[in-house]
């Protein structure tokens, strides 16, 4: 199945790209989407903290809703969905 | 004894009588206050009283410094700015930057109280501890960049001059005061107190060196702190785009206001204001308030933009008079954006104002008899750009906005859906269904409708405060908690109000250890987080106390806006609506306030048995703002 990927802010640079098609297999999770696209330490390191966790202040969501609505990291993804990565941002 | 960070000096200048004198504090008085919004909280506290006139002779006008701006560090180029706000009636404040912080502690002086009125129009300069009232008859009149210009020319180049243009002159009830067409203090009216009391300008120049308890340890804590602070992502997007840099993913989580928060997407538009199309059209260079490595106010760059000489538009102007009347056309915001600064109107009211008008307008509520002929159609830069014009200048039915959106709904009944606002004042570019931590800032800041008074969406986000026990944050969609962030997030935004600093630092890691740490430093003292989650809370309290004072009643005023309560359908908040009755009584029960008014108990704890707390609990009562 195919999944969009939406970077924004740094990540753009960071991941090279605005927006990205990725192919998973069936039953794939966010978890399996993030190990697929961070495939250098530089990606890894602006996604994970040291514990291999994802970073706190990053905004990860399915088709705009935080995946924490869904079930975490561990969301399950299905042909279609779009993936939003957001940095640390905050506006005042 | 104060043995750094102040001088123990405030100035007080009253214009009516032009006597000049000096008061003078002791350190228990320091570390009770700090500094910056606490300390204006204090003075304003004891001066104001309910039969006070915010656009009179009796309204007291302070800026003040914190112990940060005795230190040459970054997120030190800010003052806070307060007084008895004329668009709410109630607590004004506002924070900015700009070299009026830095430069007014360098003149030795920790704060100016500004009273009374000038019988003529006066500039006030403040020169290495002495100050002068003079004429400013010349410059009435002027905008804030020829004003500015004037001034240095005139007394001295290297002076910070804080100004007004013709709004404030106009007394519009939500002008600015422009800080070296820089930094601007935006929220509440200030510039409308600085025009009811005559006076044009502060231009102060100062060559002290303000005393640093231990300079070693500052450095040291410092040289940490920074390092940190470069490689911080957020520091690397604040820097490159500035505050454009979060319309495009606030557009996408659903926060961003979009035709008077009535619109759920609006992609396509928020790609060409934000960044980085924003930062490539205007060719954007950095403008850091002084000492700042970030850097996220904007200098425009590219001619076809020109005159652009003041701060370039940022997140919350992108947002209120962009996204929210649907204007995409970012040259017509720029133009607006300009004209906002010149003539020293707030960007956020002016958008809150145009967003009720906009869609009075689509009701056919307002008509083109109404606006002399311009169509208030969403979309249309051409009326943002008059309109900005008619406001300051008091135009037409510029002169009904120019009084603030409780004004209008007076005018036209039935129009409260239309009005995004909290004590008279328009809430910020943050769509509380967005992020449900930004539920208290929206209904219960003590200045009225705001964005930044106790920014819990930091604690949606995950931005914390281990020091003090915040260890984990909640989804934005997740009630939990959400009430108890956002008092204890209201605290520490009040204590770095009066530090004063640049709370953007928090977001490029630097903790509430290394604040306490550096005011540490600079002071002497040993104050520990939690004494500083304490003075904040102090302050919040105190402002509080005021509001009762001024007749407030918080079951009244501290109430969703109509608007907030229905769901959007689509986009990033969809479906989604915080319950704010039980954040707000959590809220209440954190702070130990029975239906928003501080208990005894806590006013003693608080150590504000004393003053405030006798006219609060006696005085509370309905307040009609129009007739006091
Ligand atoms: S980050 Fe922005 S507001 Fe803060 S001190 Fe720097 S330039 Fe000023």
């Amino acid at each position: 199945m195919k999944v969009k990927v939406k970077f924004f802010a740094s990540l753009t640079e960071v991941f090279g790209d605005r927006e990205r098609e990725v192919e998973l297999g069936e039953g794939a999770r966010i978890k399996d989407l993030l190990d697929a696209l961070c495939d250098s330490s530089r990606c890894r390191q602006n996604v994970f903290d040291d514990s291999g966790k994802i970073k706190m202040r990053i905004q990860i969501m399915k088709n705009r809703m935080p995946i924490q609505s869904f079930d975490g990291i561990s969301t399950r993804l299905e042909e279609g969905d779009v993936i939003s990565i957001i940095p640390p941002m905050f506006a005042g | 004894m104060l043995k750094g960070g102040y001088w123990g000096k405030i100035l007080w200048v009253d214009l009516s009588s032009k006597k000049i004198s000096e008061a003078t504090f002791d350190e228990a008085f320091a570390r009770k206050y700090l500094g910056g919004v606490g300390l204006a909280t204090r003075i304003v506290s004891e001066h104001v009283t309910r039969n006070t006139n915010p656009l009179g002779p009796g309204n007291v006008l302070v800026f003040a410094t914190g112990p940060y701006q005795a230190a040459n560090i970054a997120s030190a180029g800010r003052c806070s700015c307060a007084a008895r706000a004329p668009l709410s009636g109630y607590w004004g404040e506002a924070n900015a930057g700009g070299h009026i912080g830095p430069e007014l502690k360098r003149a030795g002086f920790d704060a100016v109280v500004i009273t009374g009125r000038a019988a003529n129009p006066v500039y006030l300069w403040i020169n290495d501890g002495k100050a002068e009232i003079r004429d400013a008859s010349s410059l009435w009149g002027l905008d804030a960049v020829e004003t500015t210009a004037a001034l240095k020319e005139s007394v001295d180049a290297k002076a910070a001059v804080s100004c007004i243009g013709p709004g404030g002159e106009n007394l519009v009830r939500f002008a600015c005061i422009a800080n070296d067409n820089h930094g601007y203090f935006g929220r509440g009216g200030m510039g409308a107190v600085m025009g009811s009391k005559n006076l044009k300008a502060l231009v102060i120049r100062g060559t002290l060196k303000p005393p640093i308890a231990d300079e070693g340890k500052l450095r040291e804590v410092y040289k940490d702190v920074l390092s940190r602070a470069k490689d911080a992502p957020f520091t690397k997007d604040n820097a490159e785009h500035g505050q454009a840099s979060a319309v495009v993913p606030r557009e996408e989580n659903g926060l961003l206001p979009m035709k008077n928060f009535t619109m759920d997407n609006w992609t396509e538009g928020a790609a060409k204001i934000g960044a980085p199309h924003f930062t490539e059209e205007l060719q954007i260079k950095r403008w850091p308030c002084p000492s700042c490595i970030m850097g996220c106010h904007r200098r425009i760059t590219n001619p076809k933009y020109f005159p652009a000489d003041t701060g370039g538009p940022e997140f919350e102007t992108l947002g209120m008079i962009g996204s929210n009347l649907l204007i995409d056309d970012l040259g017509a915001i720029v133009r607006a954006n300009e004209m906002a600064n010149r003539y020293t109107i707030d960007t956020i009211d002016l958008g809150g104002v145009l967003g009720w008008a906009f869609e009075c307008y689509e009701h056919g509520l307002i008509t083109k008899e109404d606006t002399d002929g311009i169509a208030l159609e969403w979309g249309s830069g051409d009326a943002l750009v008059k309109m900005t014009e008619k406001i300051a200048r008091r135009e037409g039915i510029g002169n009904l906005l120019a009084e603030g959106l409780r004004a209008c709904v007076e005018h036209i009944p039935g129009t409260q859906l239309y009005a995004q606002e909290s004590l008279g004042q328009t809430v910020g570019a943050h769509d509380p269904r967005a992020f449900w931590g930004q539920t208290i800032t929206t209904i219960a800041s003590t200045r009225g409708g705001c964005h930044l008074h106790g920014f819990a969406e930091a604690f949606d986000l995950g931005a914390l405060l281990p020091e003090i026990g915040i260890t984990e944050g909640t989804d934005r969609f997740d009630v939990a908690k959400k009430g108890y962030a956002g008092a204890i997030y209201q605290d520490i935004q009040q204590f770095w109000n009066s530090l004063t600093w640049c709370f953007f630092y928090f977001f490029s890691g630097v903790t509430l250890a290394d604040q306490v740490n550096m005011l540490n430093a600079i002071t002497g003292w040993d104050v520990t987080p939690a004494e500083a989650q304490k003075m904040g809370e102090r302050i919040v309290c105190m402002q509080q106390v005021f509001n009762l004072n001024m007749g407030m009643v918080p079951e009244k005023e501290n109430v969703m806006q109509e608007r907030f309560t229905k769901p959007h359908k689509e986009g990033g908040a969809a479906g989604k609506v915080p319950p704010w009755q039980a954040i707000l009584q959590e809220y209440w029960e954190t702070k130990d306030w029975t239906k928003g008014v501080p208990s005894k108990a806590k006013l003693a704890e608080l150590g504000l048995d004393k003053l405030e707390a006798k006219k609060a609990l006696s005085d509370a009562v309905a307040r009609d703002y129009k007739k006091d």
